[in-house]
């Protein structure tokens, strides 16, 4: 007797398909209404309301306005972007080689280091970056050994309270997402494509530009989208070892709704940050999308 | 084997291969050969590197738990315990812990059960309207917890609303931003499921439930339980959420970032984020090996019996 | 002068393996294997999964390194060169052609590599295609084509380089029956056309030839020839070995002239039912009937001899004879002594469980 081959791909419609997906739905899709989109649209309606208190105070779009024209805003928008994105150029340039490493060079130590990032992405997040803490601070290890070591005589300034402290932390903190996706990828690759292009004469280099990024550019797009977005919103982080200098919008959302108790800018400020994400999320979904291959 | 060839120049020569003494499947390591530019010890100072970026800071951690100074830093003052003490006396940390426990305890047995009612649902049934559904139970994934939080917050203090922040709250939105994240996992081990499994059973005269229970549950249970562990991490170690709608009180993230922002006695939050970290390692190993343990097992469909009569 | 142009002195194609032995930890793939192809030649190498064939030809493609012995090309010895620098160019199984590239991308990357001219680079590409019929396909993707187009994609991808020697991994296995025969026929033929030596490995299409005269017992055993017979070499005369049984029963083969038994085998077409004079010779041996098979243009009567062996024997069903063959019935067969083909001295291997496809 044959096996029975696996049937994978969208389930099979039942019989009263729609109203036994309506019993089990029902719960979920009702809780996620709730708790997720009134929330939502109550802060839509929160950032137009004249005053954020009343809601029956009438629209306006000023607080938009304000978010918008606010120069401090600017500057912060500005900085986040650019850490975020140091940040990102950075990951990539450690993730692309490790998710490599791991899928062609690692052998045996493929799923130990596997497990290395999911375990260390799991524990808890204050305590990573309180770590940095000291590992960056004026009396850190970092300086402890400059100083020890008669490399320098003072602290080292720059590494705590500063974009550097920022990318650092990010950079430490969104590493595992940034390398599963891109060696999934990888792993995916035939790996007969590599031999056949080393018969016709390619070396290490045409390898990886011609075959091995192209091939795993859909991860690369997809870690993109998993660790961007939360890099520009994250307020942790900075929270924790950025100085006034490199202040990042999450941090800014958090002053003006829990510090400064204005709704009305915080909330237009929080659905501006939604939009763009959004946006954002979006437009790399398009490009990981364009780029996947019909193999 | 002897030289030469048999039949003419030209022609579709058959020649057998000399069997060699190895007749098991011989597998060859990859045939790309091993550039001499990169080392064995450069890749290795690679790697460890990224350990390094990954786990020393948390060594660090559990190396300083142990120093006698209120200083957090070397040079090393010798070696103490009464970090670990202070902690379980410190009476916020210990409110804060006991948040945390209840907090994810209550929001991991919630997420399981919707989590997988959801991959159910959007797994087995087809209907219009289905992939807006898988939208919006992703939506929480792909959001911000930014934007969550705050607009959790704003909700909740709402006027029309106006309910008092606290446990419930946190328990609330906690439960929303984690459950996709159970229904993705169990969903993914639903659709290697083969339906004819479950269809035999129907066929032996199985009724519904029977087949939930014998055949269905039993294939999906490693998933559900994986699932349920990342579930409580995540809802312990979750900051933003809770941070936003827990109001006045904490939970143990909440409880280390107001520790390390405004206070002295910082060697307390090494200790007890040691022990918590030690917990949580193995909480997630355990997970993983859950994970692993059924998906060698058997593959889906696969026929175990013994072949019966003739190949 | 070789079909390649090159005469006997010339040693363009040619490869030698000088004692190549490849091991892999504890197994040993090739054991101290010597042997030439010479330029221009098409040769096969055929056996059983696990045989060593593959890891030969990575051997010869420079993708294992022999773990004692010489690999030489063309008379130079390329034991340690590596494989983008052999002049030979491998055909993979699964074709390994680059997804993300179009076609003409594909054939165009080995001679970019090696710095060709873009005008050299697109003119070779488009002899090639043409070559292999595939014109007009330059800017489609390995996945819009169908299986045997992306074979000869692979090939003109290989062949564009103008190698010396041509190495196929079982390129026919992922194709249909049909296609199968034809790509063999079309290999054949761009062999021919480009004088270049294809070294080809396969577990199947075992031509006639080899079904017909297989070269060793082994080869024989494993492409399912049946009637396989050890004959015990008991006088010898006339040019024949010749094997009593008693009874005027005996069993001929042309004598090898090797000394001791042989091992041979009969077509069971040429085994004929006995009625009546048996000339000296030939073979003529009675046995029983085990079973009757009927397969609707021939009838496939499975004999058992005195001395142990089943053979096998067709008899064309061309007449409805009043006495049709039962198991159990006494028959006594004949074939002609030069129907025994000797397949090597020694035992013959025992016969195969299951018979291997051949096409």
């Amino acid at each position: 007797m044959a096996a029975v081959e696996a049937t994978v791909g969208p389930a099979r419609p039942r019989r009263g398909s729609r109203g036994g997906a309506f019993a089990i739905l029902f719960a979920p899709v009702s809780l996620l209404i709730v708790l997720f989109l009134v929330p939502m649209l109550l802060m839509v309606q929160v950032s137009t309301l004249v005053d954020p208190f009343d809601p029956s105070s009438g629209s306006t779009l000023q607080h938009f306005a304000n978010v918008l024209t606010d120069p401090l805003n600017r500057k912060i928008a500005v900085t986040t972007f650019l850490i975020a994105s140091t940040a990102m150029v950075l990951m990539l340039a450690v993730a692309i080689p490790l998710a490599s490493f791991m899928v062609f060079r690692a052998g045996k130590w493929e799923l130990p280091l596997l497990l290395a990032l999911v375990v260390a992405d799991e524990l808890n997040p204050i305590v990573r970056i309180w770590a940095w803490r000291m590992i960056l601070g004026r009396q850190g290890i970092v300086n402890w050994f400059l100083q020890t070591t008669r490399i320098t005589d003072a602290p080292v300034e720059w590494l705590i309270f500063t974009p550097f402290a920022v990318i650092v932390v990010l950079s430490a903190g969104y590493l595992t997402y940034t390398t599963i996706p891109i060696y999934a990828a990888m792993k995916a690759i035939n790996p007969a494509l590599f031999e056949a292009s080393v018969d016709l004469g390619a070396g290490w280099w045409i390898r990886t530009r011609k075959i091995l990024i192209p091939l795993a550019a859909p991860g690369i797009f997809v870690a993109m989208i998993l660790v961007y977005v939360p890099m520009l919103t994250d307020f942790v982080s900075p929270d924790l070892v950025a100085g006034t200098g490199s202040t990042m919008l999450g941090q800014r959302v958090t002053q003006l709704i829990l510090e400064g108790a204005d709704w009305g800018n915080g909330s237009a400020l929080t659905f501006v940050l939604l939009v763009a994400t959004v946006l954002l999320s979006l437009l790399a979904f398009r490009l990981a999308r364009l780029n996947r291959i019909q193999t | 084997m002897d030289g030469g060839l048999a039949g003419g120049e030209g022609g579709l020569v058959a020649e057998a291969a000399r069997p060699a003494g190895a007749r098991a499947a011989v597998s060859a390591p990859a045939g790309v050969r091993v550039r001499r530019g990169v080392t064995l010890g450069g890749r290795a100072l690679f790697i460890l590197a990224v350990l390094a970026i990954l786990f020393g800071p948390l060594l660090i951690l559990v190396v300083f738990s142990f120093n006698d100074s209120t200083i957090l830093s070397f040079p090393w003052a010798g070696f103490t315990t009464r970090w670990y003490r202070q902690a379980f006396e410190d009476p916020q940390l210990r409110t804060a812990l006991l948040n945390s426990i209840v907090v994810s305890f209550i929001v991991a047995p919630l997420c399981l059960v919707i989590g997988t009612l959801t991959a159910f649902g959007l797994t087995r049934f087809r209907f219009r309207g289905r992939g807006a559904i898988a939208g919006l139970v992703g939506a929480p994934l792909v959001l911000p917890w930014l934007v969550i939080g705050i607009a959790a917050l704003l909700a909740y203090r709402h006027q029309w609303v106006d309910l008092d922040l606290g446990l419930n709250t946190v328990v609330a939105t906690q439960v929303i931003c984690t459950f996709p994240l159970v229904t993705a996992i169990v969903a993914a081990q639903l659709f290697r499921f083969d339906r004819l499994q479950e269809e035999a059973a129907v066929d032996l005269g199985c009724s519904r439930l029977q087949v939930l229970r014998h055949v269905i549950l039993p294939h999906i249970a490693p998933a559900v339980a994986a699932g349920a562990i990342f579930a409580l991490t995540w809802s312990f170690n979750n900051f933003e959420i809770s941070f936003f709608t827990i109001g006045f009180q904490q939970t143990f993230p909440i409880w280390v970032y107001s520790t390390v922002r405004d206070s002295e006695h910082l060697p307390v939050v090494n200790a007890i984020s040691t022990v918590i970290s030690v917990v949580q390692v193995l909480l997630i190993w355990a997970a993983l090996k859950l994970m692993r343990a059924r998906g060698g097992a058997t593959a889906p469909g696969v026929d175990t019996r013994p072949a019966r009569g003739a190949a | 002068m070789n079909p390649n142009g090159s005469t006997a002195e010339d040693r363009t194609g040619e490869i030698e393996l000088e004692r190549v032995v490849k091991a892999f930890g504890e197994v040993t793939a090739v054991d101290d294997v010597s042997f030439t192809i010479r330029g221009g030649e098409f040769f096969s190498l055929l056996g059983p999964s696990g045989c060593g064939k593959t890891t030969t030809l990575r051997l010869i493609a420079g993708f294992e390194e022999p773990t004692s012995g010489r690999i030489l090309l063309q008379g130079g010895d390329v034991t340690r060169v590596p494989p983008g620098k052999r002049n030979v160019n491998m055909v993979f199984q699964a074709y390994a052609l680059f997804p993300h590239m179009t076609v003409a991308e594909n054939i165009g990357f080995g001679p970019k590599i090696h710095k060709l001219g873009k005008a050299e680079v697109a003119e070779r590409t488009f002899d090639i295609l043409r070559v292999v019929q595939l014109e007009g396909m330059e800017d489609r993707r390995p996945g819009q084509l169908s299986g045997g187009q992306q074979q000869r994609v692979a090939l003109a991808r290989a062949l564009v380089n103008h190698p010396a020697a041509l190495l196929l991994d079982e390129p026919l296995g992922a194709l249909d029956l049909k296609l199968r025969k034809e790509m063999q026929l079309e290999l054949k033929a761009l062999q021919a056309r480009t004088g270049t030596t294809f070294v080809y490995v396969t577990q199947l299409a075992t031509p006639k030839e080899l079904y017909q005269r297989p070269a060793t017992a082994f080869v024989a055993g494993f492409i399912g020839v049946s009637n396989l017979i050890t004959l015990r070499a008991d006088r010898r005369e006339d040019g024949l070995v010749v094997m009593d049984l008693g009874e005027g029963e005996r069993i001929l083969a042309p004598d090898p002239g090797t000394g001791g038994d042989v091992s041979i085998t009969v077509r069971p077409e040429w085994i004929k039912l006995a009625s009546g004079e048996v000339g000296p010779r030939a073979s003529h041996v009675s046995g029983t009937i085990a079973d009757v098979v009927y397969l609707g243009s021939l009838t496939q009567l499975l004999i058992d001899l005195r001395t142990g062996e089943r053979l096998s024997v067709h008899r064309l069903n061309d007449e409805i004879s009043a006495e049709e063959p039962r198991p159990g019935d006494r028959i006594v067969l004949h074939w002609a002594a030069e129907h025994s083909y000797v397949i090597g001295s020694g035992v013959a291997p025992a016969g195969p469980q299951e018979k291997v496809e051949t096409t």
